[in-house]
């Protein structure tokens, strides 16, 4: 089901509460959904469907199982997560590669960009690419860059950067194209852990800047207690 | 390349984790129906490269997919039926001319790592298998304490002499399709309109053939390139496995097990699912087309395929009075 297509606070929210009904109050051959910027995609088993309503289609019966929950959903009013998830970054030159060019590109000072960065609450939007990696917005327009065009082989595990209006954080060490700023000791994605992942839609972010010294001890007790 | 595979990991496409699973779902669960073993208990997938296992105790087996034919010490066994192979056969994957994935299933099926309910392996982030990663030489695999009842009842009708294999006279007839111009049948994607009638309709006429850079995440195709109307990025939205996306260099990709969750390229079609089995056989220099068809012809395709195994199962457990 499709809201629109912008990245949009008010849009991703229906997608986010809807996604909220599913979860809580799934129908029979209900399998999962994914919420996107302006878009909800729901899975769902046909044979149960078909089952349950055996004079639709199953993507009909499905269809029309959204419009009402949307429905229901539209005189209500709408609730944001109260808690504030906070991600401790580490804008060191030697951790956030590109902060130099990002600050020049943008005709700030490096401290600028930190502090345009750290000063806004964000929205998780989504989470997808790879497991954990959330897509988190809007950032202040003075720091809206573009990605590479060749992206990094290697981006490391944990580091923040930014895309356009975007803001993310790489879960593992993977080829990245979005301009890295900073890396936090945080990790996004668990296995092990339920839930699985740090961020999830729906949820609000905000950055806070920790020194080079404070990061590492953060790593070194991350690690020892693994 | 091997891996250990079943259904999929579902429920975490929210958190960006793919379904992974068998590429050929179809092949997987009849290897499995035909040695008495529900349909989704993981199984060995090998490309059709060839590969090769010893048994180190009797196994009750079964292979069923494309691209390689089983040899039991070095005899060639027949594909499609329950196989009885006594401690210390070797069994090879000999390549075949046509198809990419075979299943080897045992009785019982193949203990693994599971990660988040699911034995099926992602690299990426070494999930399932055997430590998230293809099958090496060495790797020692057990296989599941519990068998099945029916499973039992089949291997006790096969055991016969000390160093024979041996299988029933009935088999199932599944074979990859062998044909100059496979027909993959799918509907419209969601972007259509990026595309217009006369993109959409070349996309429909086109011949394509499959690149040898496809791998479990995706089938890439070459052809002539088909341009959007509409230039410019769409914005993230969820694909799933069977999700045709058209990339900035004209040539589509058909999204595949371990496809990323999400993506940002607009999608031109969708192939039914019924049909995802036969996509996952098609090998590189291999040409195909596609063959538009409704959503609901697509469901009711579906449905016969899944009536089709639920089938095969039943007939199976009949014949060995289960």
């Amino acid at each position: 089901m499709a809201f629109g297509d912008t990245i949009d606070p008010a849009l991703n929210r229906r997608v986010t509460e809807l996604y909220g009904v599913f979860q809580r109050d799934p129908f029979p051959g209900f399998l999962e959904a994914v919420p996107a910027y302006a878009s909800l995609t729901v899975f769902f088993d046909p044979m149960v469907v078909r089952r349950d309503n055996p004079d639709d289609t199953a993507a009909a019966t499905v269809q029309g199982i959204l419009w009402t929950r949307y429905r229901e959903l539209a005189g209500k009013a709408m609730e944001d997560d109260p808690d504030i998830h906070e991600i401790p970054v580490c804008y060191d030159p030697s951790l956030g590669t590109d902060l130099a060019w990002v600050a020049d590109f943008c005709g700030l000072s490096a401290a600028e960009v930190v502090e345009r960065h750290c000063s806004r609450l964000y929205r998780v939007y989504m989470v997808g690419f790879v497991p954990g990696f959330p897509y988190m917005g809007i950032t202040d327009p003075a720091i809206d860059v573009p990605r590479k065009a060749e992206p990094t082989i290697n981006v490391p595990r944990g580091s923040v950067a930014l895309a356009g209006r975007q803001t993310g954080i790489y879960p593992a060490d993977i080829p990245g194209g979005w301009q890295v700023i900073g890396r936090t000791h945080l990790p996004l994605f668990d296995p092990a852990a339920d839930p699985c992942t740090l961020l999830r839609p729906g949820m609000t972010v905000r950055f806070s800047p920790v020194s080079l010294d404070a990061y590492n001890r953060l790593v070194y007790n991350g690690t020892a207690h693994t | 390349m091997s891996t250990v595979q079943d259904l999929g990991r579902w429920g975490f496409q929210d958190a960006g984790v793919p379904v992974s699973g068998a590429m050929d779902l179809y092949s997987m669960q009849v290897a499995n129906m035909l040695c008495g073993n529900p349909p989704g208990v993981p199984v060995i997938e090998a490309a059709w490269h060839g590969a090769q296992w010893l048994a180190e105790s009797d196994l009750l087996l079964a292979c069923c997919g494309g691209g390689a034919s089983l040899h039991v010490n070095g005899a060639a066994a027949p594909s499609g039926r329950p196989i009885f192979v006594p401690a210390y056969s070797l069994l090879t994957l000999e390549p075949a001319p046509h198809g990419f994935y075979t299943y080897l299933a045992v009785a019982g099926g193949f203990s693994c790592d599971r990660h988040m309910g699911s034995a099926s392996t992602y690299v990426p982030s070494l999930l399932g298998g055997v430590g998230g990663r293809p099958l090496q030489a060495g790797d020692l695999l057990e296989t599941g304490k519990e068998k099945t009842a029916l499973s039992r009842r089949i291997a006790s009708s096969l055991q016969q002499e000390q160093n024979l294999f041996s299988f029933p006279a009935w088999g199932i007839d599944h074979d990859v399709e062998i044909s100059n111009h496979v027909i993959i049948r799918a509907t419209e994607g969601p972007e259509r309109d990026w595309f217009g009638a006369a993109g959409m309709h070349a996309f429909w006429q086109q011949v394509f053939s499959v690149s040898p850079r496809s791998n479990r995440m995706g089938t890439r195709l070459a052809g002539s390139s088909i341009t959007a109307r509409a230039k410019g990025e769409l914005l993230s939205t969820a694909v799933t496995r069977g999700t045709v996306q058209m990339t900035h260099d004209g040539t589509p990709m058909i999204l595949m097990a371990d496809a990323q969750t999400t993506g940002g390229y607009p999608r031109i079609a969708q192939v039914a699912a019924a049909d995802l089995p036969k996509c996952a056989q098609l090998r590189p220099g291999e040409r195909f087309g596609f063959r538009q068809i409704s959503g609901a012809e697509a469901e009711e395709l579906y449905l016969a395929q899944e009536r089709k195994l639920g089938q095969l199962q039943r007939s199976i457990g009949l014949r060995y009075g289960i």
